[in-house]
C-alpha cells in the first residue's frame, strides 16, 4: 500500500499519462463490502474481498487463483520475499459478532437474500482448513501463504486478540498489525513468530507505516482516549514517543516516513491539519494547515521536495516537505479519496466519481482524464506496477479497474480553477457588468418613475400605513 | 428579554409594508446610478482584495461581499479564514479587522447616498461624506453583533449540526432586528452610540413594522450561502459573475430599504425618557 512500508506513494515506474482502462475485475460481490487496496507482485494483482483473496492476472485482468477466507474486514494484505519466493500475507476474522453483509436497507424480499441478512460467520475452508486455520471464535488471525501456491508458509496463522483492519505493513522481515484492542503485533515473515506486541492504547485502524527501523502507528480516539500517534522500535516494539500532549485527536490518519521525518493528517480540537515531525523524538518540525474540517488531509505522496496532501473536498495541496509552505496545488473539486501515485511525470488521483486524473508535476495541469466503462463507482487506492495502475472500484460491481498508457491518446492542458487567468476573469466580469449595467439602470428609471419620489407624495406611505397589522 | 423581541403595544405606524419598503430599496439602488455602477466596481474591488489575500474560492461566497453586518462579516471572516488558513476565532476577528473596517466604511456611504436619494431625489458628495461619517457606528454595531454570532456559536454548537444552522441564522437575525436602524439613526439624528442603539431597537418593536420579519428573510438565504463547501476557482464564469452581481445589487437594495423604513418612522419613535415615563401614568 502506498509503495511500500513507508507508504510514500511513490512509484516512478508507473505509465505515463494519457491513460486508458485496461480491463476490469468484478468479483461478482453483491453486499455491501467491496474489495481491499491492491498489491501487486509476481504478475498479479491482489485484493481481499470479505469471504475471498483474489489474485487477478496483471496483464488480462482475468481471475488467476482465489483463495476462500474467513469473513473479514477487506483491508490491504501485504507481500513479502522472503527465502522460498514471495510471501502474500493478509488478516481474516470478524469474530463472534460480525456485521452483515447486506445492504441496512436491504429487506429480507429484496435485492439480497435473507440468508445474507442474517450476522453469521461464514465457515473457514481452502487455506485455512484444518488444524492451521485456529480457533474459529478468534476475532482475528494472519495468514501467510506462497503466492506461487497458494500454500501456507507459517505453520499456523497468528491469532489475534482482536478484529484487525488495519491491513498488513511489510518492512525488510517483519510484518505489522494493528487490531481494534489497540495491539499492535510484530510477526517474523518467514516463520510466523510473533516478535512483539505492543498496547497502543487505542484502535489502529489505518495502516502502520514502517521504515528506517521505527514503526509508526496512529490510533483512533475511544471513550476518553484521544487519537494519537506512536512512535515504536521496529526491533523490539519498546515506545521510542507518542504524539499525545495537546492534540487530543478526533481522527488521525495513516503515516508516511521518509529521510528522517514522518507525515501525518490530524483533525482535533484546534483544526485540521498536516504535520510534519522528526522520526527520532517526535518534535514537529512544520504543521500546515487545511480549513476542510471534514477529515485530516493525510499525506498521500512524500518525495525529498514534496508532500501531495488531499483535502476530502477536491483540492491537492503540494506542500514543501522542508518548510511545510504550500508550492502548487490542484482543485480537482470534487469529492476524493486520500489516495493518489506519484510517478515520474504526473500524480495520479482518484475520484468518488469514478474517474482516474493524471495531473502533470512539471507544468501543474491537468493531463488526463479516465473513466472506467459499465456501473459507476468511486476509485480508491492505487497500486503501481509492470506499467500497470490498479484501483480499487467501489459502487455496484465493486471490484479492480486498471489503466495503462493510451499513447495515441492526446493529452490534456487543464489549469487548476485556482490559477487566476487575469484576461479570462475580466472578460467574464464585463461580458456580465456592462449589459447588466445598463438594463438595471434603465428598470431602476422605469420603477422610479412609476412610483414616484419616496417622500413628495405622502399617498405612497399613507396608502400602506398598517397593512401588515 | 422577552419584551426586547415582542412588539410594543398596538398603535398607528407610518411603517408602510415590507414589500413596498423593499421595492423603495431597489428603486434607489438601481435608479442610482452612482450606487448602481457602485455596486458593481465594489464587488470587483472585493473579489481583488480576496485574491491578494490568497482566496481560492468558492467564488459563490462572493454573493454576500456586500452584505450588511452581520452577514457581510461572516463573508470577512471566511475569506480571511480560507485565504490565511486561520482557524482559531481570535487571530481570525484580528485578520478580519480591516475587512470590517472597509464594510462600516463602504455601508455609511451607502447609507448617506440612499437617505439623500430619499429625502432630496439625488445621491451627492455631502450625503456620501455624512455617511462616512458613520461608518465608526456601523463598526461598533458590527462588533457588538458579532457578540451574537459568538453566543449563537455556543449555543448551535451544544444543539447538534442540524439545530445549529437554525441557531446561526436566529442569532444574525436577532443582530440585524435589534441593531439594523442604529448607524442610519445615527446619520438622521446624530445622537450618540447609546441612544442610537436604543433608537434602532425601538424602531425595531414598532406594532405592525414587520422588522423580524425583514431581518429574517434576509438572512436565511445568505446564511445558506455560506456552506457552499466546493467549487474552488479564482475565474468565475458568466453566469456566477450574474448571480454575483445579482445577489449584491440586493444587499445593497436592503441597506436602502432600512434607510427608508427608518425614515417613515423616525418621527413616531418615542425617546427612551418618554418610554421610561409612560409606565408611571
Amino acid at each position: 500500500m502506498q509503495g511500500g512500508g513507508a507508504h510514500t506513494g511513490v512509484a516512478p515506474d508507473g505509465p505515463a499519462p494519457p491513460l486508458r482502462e485496461a480491463w476490469r475485475f468484478d468479483p461478482a460481490l453483491t453486499g455491501r463490502f467491496g474489495v481491499s487496496p491492491p498489491v501487486i507482485g509476481g504478475g498479479v494483482a491482489v485484493t481481499v474481498g470479505p469471504e475471498a483473496v483474489y489474485g487477478v492476472d496483471l496483464a488480462t485482468g482475468e481471475a488467476a487463483w482465489e483463495i476462500p477466507r474467513e469473513y473479514g474486514p477487506s483491508v490491504t494484505p501485504a507481500l513479502a520475499t522472503v527465502e522460498i519466493g514471495e510471501v502474500l500475507i493478509y488478516t481474516e476474522g470478524y469474530g463472534e459478532d460480525p456485521p452483515s453483509q447486506a445492504y441496512p436497507s436491504a429487506s429480507p424480499t429484496g435485492g439480497q437474500s435473507a440468508a445474507s441478512a442474517t450476522p453469521s460467520p461464514p465457515p473457514s475452508s481452502g487455506a485455512n482448513d484444518g488444524d492451521e486455520t485456529g480457533d474459529a471464535s478468534s476475532p482475528g488471525r494472519v495468514v501467510a501463504v506462497d503466492l506461487q501456491t497458494r500454500e501456507p508458509v507459517w505453520d499456523a496463522p497468528v491469532e489475534l486478540e482482536a478484529v484487525t483492519r488495519s491491513g498488513v505493513t511489510v518492512d525488510e522481515d517483519t510484518a505489522y498489525v494493528g487490531d481494534d484492542g489497540g495491539t499492535v503485533t510484530a510477526i517474523d515473515v518467514a516463520s510466523g513468530e510473533v516478535r512483539w506486541t505492543f498496547d497502543a492504547g487505542g484502535p489502529v485502524e489505518t495502516p502502520i507505516a514502517a521504515a528506517e527501523d521505527t514503526v509508526i502507528v496512529s490510533t483512533q480516539s475511544k471513550d476518553d482516549r484521544s487519537g494519537t500517534f506512536v512512535a515504536l522500535q521496529a526491533t523490539d516494539g519498546a515506545e521510542s514517543w507518542r504524539m499525545e500532549e495537546g492534540v487530543g485527536a478526533f481522527y488521525t490518519s495513516s503515516a508516511a516516513i521518509l529521510d528522517g521525518t514522518v507525515y501525518v493528517g490530524v483533525l482535533d480540537a484546534t483544526g485540521n491539519r498536516l504535520v510534519a515531525l522528526t522520526l527520532n523524538d517526535g518534535a514537529e518540525r512544520w504543521a500546515a494547515v487545511s480549513v476542510s474540517t471534514l477529515a485530516p488531509f493525510g499525506p498521500a505522496a512524500v518525495t525529498s521536495e514534496a508532500v501531495y496532501a488531499i483535502d476530502l473536498s477536491g483540492q491537492l495541496r503540494i506542500i514543501s516537505s522542508g518548510s511545510g509552505e504550500d508550492l502548487w496545488d490542484y482543485a480537482v473539486n470534487m469529492l476524493l479519496p486520500r489516495d493518489g501515485a506519484l510517478t515520474e511525470t504526473a500524480f495520479l488521483v482518484p475520484t468518488a466519481r469514478g474517474s482516474l486524473l493524471a495531473i502533470d508535476t512539471e507544468s501543474h495541469d491537468l493531463v488526463a482524464r479516465s473513466s472506467v466503462a459499465g456501473p459507476q463507482g468511486y476509485l480508491r487506492a492505487l497500486a503501481v506496477g509492470g506499467d500497470m495502475v490498479v484501483a480499487v472500484k467501489g459502487g455496484h460491481h465493486p471490484g479492480l479497474a486498471a489503466f495503462d498508457s493510451d499513447p495515441g491518446a492526446p493529452l490534456l492542458s487543464a489549469p487548476s480553477p485556482t490559477m487566476l487567468v487575469p484576461g479570462e476573469m475580466v472578460a467574464n466580469f464585463a461580458l456580465v457588468a456592462v449589459p447588466f449595467l445598463m438594463v438595471l439602470w434603465l428598470a431602476g428609471r422605469w420603477l422610479r418613475r412609476r412610483i414616484g419620489p419616496a417622500f413628495a407624495d405622502d399617498a405612497v406611505i399613507v396608502d400602506d400605513v398598517g397593512a401588515d397589522e | 428579554m422577552s419584551s426586547m423581541f415582542s412588539a410594543r403595544a398596538a398603535g398607528t405606524s407610518n411603517m408602510p409594508r415590507l414589500r413596498t419598503t423593499f421595492l423603495r430599496g431597489m428603486v434607489v439602488t438601481l435608479s442610482t446610478p452612482a450606487i448602481l455602477i457602485g455596486v458593481f466596481v465594489c464587488v470587483f474591488l472585493v473579489w481583488l482584495v480576496a485574491l491578494v489575500v490568497g482566496f481560492q474560492g468558492p467564488s459563490l461566497f462572493m454573493a454576500n461581499a456586500l452584505g450588511m453586518p452581520p452577514i457581510g462579516t461572516t463573508f470577512d471572516l471566511q475569506v480571511i479564514s480560507l485565504s490565511l488558513r486561520v482557524t482559531d476565532p481570535a487571530n481570525s476577528l484580528l485578520a478580519a479587522l480591516p475587512f470590517m473596517v472597509g464594510r462600516a466604511v463602504l455601508v455609511g456611504v451607502v447609507l448617506g447616498m440612499s437617505v439623500g436619494v430619499l429625502d432630496r431625489g439625488r445621491a451627492t458628495a455631502d450625503g456620501a461624506l455624512r455617511g462616512l461619517l458613520v461608518a465608526p457606528m456601523v463598526l461598533i454595531v458590527t462588533l457588538i453583533e458579532l457578540g451574537f454570532l459568538f453566543v449563537g456559536n455556543i449555543v448551535g454548537s451544544l444543539a447538534g449540526a442540524g439545530l445549529g444552522v437554525f441557531v446561526q441564522v436566529g442569532a444574525i437575525a436577532a443582530g440585524l432586528y435589534l441593531l439594523g436602524y442604529a448607524p442610519v439613526a445615527q446619520l438622521r439624528e446624530g445622537r450618540g452610540v447609546l441612544q442610537s442603539l436604543s433608537r434602532s431597537t425601538a424602531a425595531a418593536r414598532i406594532p405592525g413594522s414587520s422588522s423580524l420579519a425583514l431581518a429574517v428573510f434576509y438572512a436565511v438565504p445568505s446564511v445558506f450561502l455560506q456552506f457552499v463547501v466546493s467549487g474552488l476557482g479564482v475565474n468565475p464564469s458568466p453566469q456566477l459573475w450574474a448571480f454575483v452581481l445579482s445577489a449584491n445589487i440586493l444587499h445593497v437594495a436592503v441597506m436602502a430599504t432600512y434607510a427608508y423604513r427608518w425614515m417613515c418612522v423616525e418621527d413616531e419613535i418615542p425617546e427612551p425618557s418618554a418610554r421610561r415615563r409612560e409606565p408611571r401614568r
